[in-house]
């Protein structure tokens, strides 16, 4: 008996020195053949290939890596998106750029990355959270399983995990976007109970709304469903207040409740967001997205996690991988990984190696995105101003994706500033002395503590938090105000009288300045 | 009869002795068409006027246009909402320049010959009609030379000056810069309502 003890306990020995190590930590390892380094406007781009050994398999990669320290740099991450109204959607990165760019147009986007996994057979819809600028478009899961959301406060902080979902809420937004007022929805599709509920109805409430009720008819200008066909996420203006029966059109929302009795509550030139108020510290994330395992937790990869997962899971499998990952130092960056190009020595990788890329790179947290196709990572050229695509894409082109993150440089206009109702604040006073000077710079006197305005050249709106900005546009004649922005004290100032620029081309220029220099001889 | 011959001779001699032209008759004050001309362009002795710089671009199709204001030594160009005075009333000449509320003044250097049009002759044009004069094709070399052409604007073409009862109203010419030819309009107007004063 004791032999055959024995004999079991060698053959186990034996069986076991021969599997391969499950924590396979200790031996990877990544031989450089090739490495580049450069810096795109102080983002710091490393090209990279060379020999990834595992657990004892060695595989030829590629990969590129982005990053930039978001808390020390006037860089932040934006999520992306290029959604139509009422839709969810599928573009390119280039496209959710180009997006970026209209709604934010005193940011600078310098690099792309593509994000959260999605609904690619039907609505684009992200398959998690998907916030911009404090809009919640899309709260996410509530059992998200493996799926994480990322964000991103002011602070460059990040905030992972899973938020938690607080009841929608209506935002009732000034003509500034300062946030007038915010109240718990308390019912959807059904009639408050007191006097102190509000309800709001969507189109998909086929019933006729009872008279007396006190009603504001909201005309949206976007709605977006989940999976389910709920609208979490609406987004428009006063169209009617009533307390006749009515019914929902489409493309509108209806308030009730008796604080709408008030009219200076919600008025024409309000914005109204209804939208879930997130939990979990995402209630200061301004962007957030979702996305798939987290592959670095606290330093450590997480070989137990996919190890557990079924044989099947795509974590075993070698493919093109996009990954975000956050340095102790806050420094954020993005690593894409190419793929199922074996022939040119690009294999791609499972989510363990993944994990000890980002580790190598130093993440402390990293969180696996959308990979395959979908893998894209863009930074601008300086010379063309376009933007490159720098991992090799493995369906030829850049994929449509749902959503992804921007690298974005400038500053972070404040939003949903929360001022007191009615408002009692007095307003600053408008800016004076506009002018642009010999060098195109434009300046402006605006009030010294507290440098937060509003630009608006032709109609169109941009933050500010300087008194000086170089006019780097194309030829046009240019109408030019600023105001103050507002904050919880003083209220947003009157617009300053308008200056006009006139840029001209080249050759009227130097016909102008002939006829100006000639006539002051007299 | 012979008598009543006489008469008549007398007294048609009479009427033609007193229909005889005088040196102090109509006939003879007529301008010459050089004193018509040099008539038109006395104001800017005066040099007071309000000057609009209308530059066309023919392939963009797109005008722009700047204003000047002159009284006397002092000059206002105005572009958009960029106003500047140029002051020449001492032999340093200065610019104001308007920056906010304020003005900011520096010193300037300038060509000292003004307006290519301060320096027409008579000669150098053809009569076109009543109310406008063409500059004669073998001009343009001393206009070219005059006005100081020099880097990208190679030359001046196609002029006109536009007259009416009493002053030049419009100076039109091709003006060529690089390869491309655009139309500038000088046009001239409220003479002698001008009034300029320095920006304190």
């Amino acid at each position: 008996m004791k032999k055959i003890m024995i004999a079991i306990f060698l053959s186990m020995m034996l069986i076991l020195s021969f599997t391969p190590s499950v924590h396979g930590a200790n031996d990877f390892r990544f031989d450089i053949e090739n490495s580049e380094r450069r810096y795109v406007q102080g983002i710091e781009h490393i090209k990279r290939n060379g020999i990834l050994t595992y657990n004892e398999q060695s595989f030829s990669q590629y990969y590129n890596y982005i990053g930039v320290n978001i808390k020390t740099t006037d860089y932040s991450l934006v999520a992306s998106d290029n959604y139509r109204n009422f839709e969810w959607g599928m573009s390119n990165m280039r496209a959710h750029i180009a997006t970026a760019q209209q709604r934010f147009p005193h940011l600078e986007f310098v690099a792309a990355v593509n994000g959260d996994f999605y609904d690619i057979n039907n609505t684009g819809r992200a398959s998690h959270t998907h916030v911009v600028n404090f809009e919640v478009k899309h709260r996410g899961l509530n059992n998200p399983g493996g799926r994480n959301a990322i964000g991103f406060t002011d602070d460059g902080d990040m905030v992972y995990g899973n938020p938690t979902f607080l009841g929608q809420h209506l935002n009732i937004l000034n003509e500034y976007k300062e946030l007038k007022m915010r109240m718990k929805i308390d019912r959807i599709n059904q009639l408050p109970q007191n006097d102190l509920e509000i309800a709001i109805f969507h189109q998909t409430y086929a019933n006729e709304i009872p008279a007396d009720y006190d009603k504001v008819v909201i005309k949206a200008s976007d709605l977006k469903s989940d999976a389910g066909g709920n609208i979490n996420y609406s987004k428009g203006q006063l169209e009617l207040r009533t307390t006749d029966a009515v019914t929902v059109e489409e493309k509108t929302f209806v308030l009730v409740g008796k604080a709408f009795q008030d009219e200076d509550l919600i008025i024409e030139s309000d914005t109204i967001l209804v939208q879930e108020l997130l939990g979990n510290g995402f209630e200061n994330a301004r962007n957030v997205i979702g996305g798939g395992w987290q592959v670095v937790k606290d330093g450590v990869v997480q070989h137990d996690v996919f190890n557990s997962l079924p044989s099947g899971d795509m974590a075993h499998f070698r493919h093109p991988r996009t990954a975000l990952g956050q340095k102790a130092d806050g420094t954020i960056f993005f690593i894409v990984v190419d793929g199922r190009d074996p022939l040119a020595g690009k294999y791609g990788v499972k989510y363990s190696e993944l994990g000890e890329l980002m580790k190598l790179h130093g993440a402390v947290n990293a969180f696996n995105l959308d990979g395959g196709g979908s893998s894209t990572m863009l930074l601008r050229n300086d010379a063309t101003g376009e933007y490159d695509a720098l991992n090799s894409l493995s369906d030829g082109t850049i994929r449509s994706v749902s959503n992804g993150w921007l690298f974005a440089r400038g500053d972070i206009e404040p939003a949903f500033i929360e001022i007191p109702y009615p408002d009692t604040r007095t307003a600053f006073e408008a800016p004076s002395g506009l002018y642009v000077d010999n060098d195109g710079i434009f300046h402006f006197t605006g009030h010294s503590e507290h440098m937060e305005y509003i630009l608006m050249i032709n109609g169109r709106e941009t933050y500010l938090t300087k008194e000086t900005l170089p006019m780097l546009m194309a030829p046009g004649q240019y109408e030019i105000q600023v105001r103050i922005k507002g904050n919880s004290e003083y209220a947003t100032s009157p617009f300053s009288e308008s200056i006009t620029y006139n840029i001209h081309q080249n050759d009227v220029r130097v016909i102008l300045d002939l006829f100006r220099n000639l006539a002051q001889g007299k | 009869m012979k008598k009543i011959l006489l008469m008549m001779l007398l007294a048609f001699s009479l009427l033609l002795v007193a229909c005889t032209p005088t040196d102090g008759d109509k006939d003879n004050d007529e301008p010459t068409a050089q004193e018509i001309f040099e008539a038109k362009f006395q104001f800017l002795e005066d040099n007071n006027y309000e000057l609009e710089i209308k530059v066309t671009d023919h392939q963009a199709l797109d005008d722009t246009v700047v204003m000047m204001y002159f009284d006397g030594d002092i000059v206002k160009y105005e572009d958009g909402s960029y106003v500047a005075y140029y002051d020449n009333s001492e032999s340093q000449s200065k610019i104001h320049v308007k920056q906010g509320d304020t003005y900011a003044i520096s010193d300037a250097d300038f060509d000292e010959d003004g307006l290519l049009y301060y320096g027409f002759e008579f000669e150098q044009f053809s009569v076109n009609n009543a109310t406008s004069y063409l500059m004669k094709q073998d001009q343009y070399g001393s206009l070219d030379t005059f006005i100081g052409l020099e880097g990208e604007v190679t030359g001046i073409n196609s002029l006109q000056v536009r007259v009416n009862d009493t002053h030049v109203t419009e100076v039109i010419f091709n003006i060529v810069v690089g390869e491309t030819t655009y139309l500038v309009t000088l046009t001239i107007s409220n003479v002698g309502q001008v009034n300029l004063v320095l920006p304190a």
